[in-house]
């Protein structure tokens, strides 16, 4: 018979395991705040969400965008807190490596130790069973241990059910929010009901994580503080006073870490986003970035109304140019290219190889809809000017200033973003100048914007009037690789 | 291609405010800003009242192009009132 002890493998995965549970919690509330409602349809139209965590109303005569809506909340509940998306999506996926790596290591020491024997039901009968502990514990009292085990029958059933059921839940539900995962596998985001509905049950995912959590210490202290956490932190119950003490110094050192990362983050973001975005783009290179579209949305699924986020050039050129239908527009490509060109709009349309896609649209805060997208794909453009072998990027240029048409987000200047060359040949991205049959509208980025289907929403420069090729972003803004990977921290490359 | 497609934002004007709109032009007596020319042809009048947050509600940007075959600039337009030139019903 295996002994179902508490090996130290155990109590130090037990532990590290609370640290990035917490981060992931508190770093999962800033990323809802930013879009502070849930849908379950993949338009993710206004009026239609199930759940508001805001009270923010929006104006019916005036255009807004989904940065009107973003909420700020306090550092207490969320990481770093007041409205840092880029941020908290650092500490997010950093967090969830750890926690992956952390898992990954107590299931396999699990299954290898003969201690998942802890988790396993044996026999029907402790359905029943657990249901007479929940009778126990609501008349306040405490259920029989299960004989030789360590849990009562409740207490096995719901560990398993976290360890085994929930977890691997948050992990495929936050997957299937991946814009990368979604082109490539669209029957994966369908299984999970949509977009929309992945995201809402990763909501509830985390509801039953913080119920877990305080379900768990509250039993933790009805059955005996000293006695429990001995267990988990010596291995056995003799040094109860001591446990009383240490337990309470790791969770004051816990609590700490995130104090301090969160003070750090918000004092230094720069720093927080290099260091983390090291981190989290090294793993992103090699499993997400590779991915490429495999969409094809049928024209019923379209979303009636493609919601929006940022707002047109607010100058008279830019107007004075729309009421022409952009006949004075002018694409320019340059830089390090063999042949430097310029495109009128018509000239443009009359490429050949014209390109349709319908596709889900992914916003970084979390909304989407499905639209139909027409133009040139992007690399015909790359063939046409020949980049030369030192370029590696394209920096893609709006006529938007942001600082003067965005009044939501913080920052001034031209709004412009980075893509790599090798993202840039992707078969499906693609300048558009149509959306849904018509000419592409100007809120979505008439008369010229980029789709790049694996990638959040933002890296999608509207507006488009110039592409320069350059080997190197580090002279360009604040040299991070676009507009708001400078201005609000983002990461570069945003396959989730 | 050849055929002009009409952007979602935009209305096709009817003779009766076109002229509305050219009457306005003389009474504000504008000009070209390429040429100094004041004979324009009247196009197609934008929205820009919901999508700019600079435009008051009802505004539109009409699109002008001046006549003088030599002008440098001749694609331009006005910002004007729906009351100024749109008939109401
Ligand atoms: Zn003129």
């Amino acid at each position: 018979m295996y002994e179902l002890d508490f090996p130290v493998w155990i109590r130090i995965t037990h532990w590290v395991n609370l640290l990035f549970i917490t981060l992931l919690i508190r770093s999962g509330v800033e990323i809802l705040g930013t879009h502070p409602k849930l849908y379950w349809r993949n338009d993710s139209k206004p009026g239609t969400e199930w759940a508001r965590f805001t009270r923010k109303t929006m104006p019916t005569d005036k255009l807004y965008d989904t940065l009107d809506e973003e909420e700020s909340y306090s550092s207490l509940v969320s990481m770093p807190g007041h409205k840092q998306l880029g941020l908290g999506r650092h500490w997010h996926f950093f967090s969830v490596i750890g926690w992956i790596l952390t898992g990954l290591t107590y299931v396999i020491l699990l299954l290898a130790t003969g201690q998942w024997h802890r988790y396993w039901p044996y026999s029907w009968s402790i359905f029943p069973t657990a249901w007479h502990d929940l009778l126990t514990y609501l008349s306040f009292n405490l259920p029989p241990l299960l004989p030789g085990q360590p849990y009562d029958a409740l207490q096995k059933l719901t560990y398993a059910f976290v360890v085994f059921v929930l977890a691997p839940f948050q992990i495929l539900t936050g997957a299937a929010q991946s814009p990368a995962i979604e082109a490539r596998f669209p029957r994966y985001v369908r299984l999970w009901g949509g977009r929309q509905a992945a995201r809402s049950l990763h909501f509830f995912g985390l509801i039953l994580f913080v119920l877990f959590i305080v379900v768990h210490v509250t039993l933790i202290a009805v059955w005996g503080w000293g006695m429990l956490t001995s267990l988990m932190i010596f291995g056995d119950v003799e040094s109860r006073q001591w446990a009383i003490v240490l337990s309470l110094v790791i969770i004051a050192a816990v609590v700490a870490v995130h104090w301090a990362a969160t003070k750090y983050t918000l004092r230094y973001p720069r720093r927080t986003q290099r260091a983390l975005g090291a981190v989290v783009m090294g793993v992103r290179k090699w499993s997400l970035k590779p991915l490429v579209s495999k969409q094809n949305y049928s024209a019923a699924e379209l979303s009636p109304e493609h919601r929006v986020n940022g707002k047109p050039p607010i100058s008279d050129d830019y107007k004075i140019m729309a009421a022409h239908n952009f006949a004075d527009w002018r694409l320019e490509v340059a830089g390090l290219v063999e042949n430097p060109m310029t495109f009128t709009l018509q000239e443009l349309q009359e490429l050949s190889g014209t390109q349709t896609q319908r596709v889900l649209h992914n916003c970084v805060q979390g909304w989407s809809s499905i639209g139909e997208w027409s133009g040139v794909p992007l690399r015909t453009i790359v063939e046409l000017v020949g980049p030369l072998p030192e370029a590696r990027f394209l920096c893609v240029l709006s006529m938007q200033d942001s600082g003067r048409d965005e009044p939501s987000a913080p920052g001034q200047g031209q709004f412009y973003e980075i893509i790599d060359l090798s993202l840039a040949r992707h078969p499906d991205a693609l300048l558009a100048y149509e959306m849904n049959g018509g000419l592409l509208p100007i809120e979505h980025g008439a008369p010229l914007r980029l789709r790049l289907e694996n990638q959040v929403g933002f890296k999608m420069a509207k507006w488009i009037d110039r592409i320069e090729f350059v080997s190197d972003y580090s002279g360009i803004g604040e040299g991070m690789g676009g507009w708001r990977e400078d201005n609000v921290f983002y990461d570069k490359n945003v396959e989730i | 291609m050849g055929t002009e497609k009409t952007r979602p934002e935009s209305t096709v004007l009817s003779d009766r405010q076109k002229h509305r709109v050219t009457e306005q032009l003389r009474h504000e007596q504008t000009t070209c800003a390429g040429c100094g020319s004041g004979d324009f042809t009247v196009g197609q009048a934008l929205y820009v009242g919901f999508l700019f947050l600079d435009e008051e509600n009802g505004n539109y940007m009409v699109a002008l192009t001046c006549n003088n075959p030599e002008c440098p600039a001749p694609r331009t337009g006005i910002t004007l009132h729906e009351s100024a030139f749109l008939d109401v019903g």
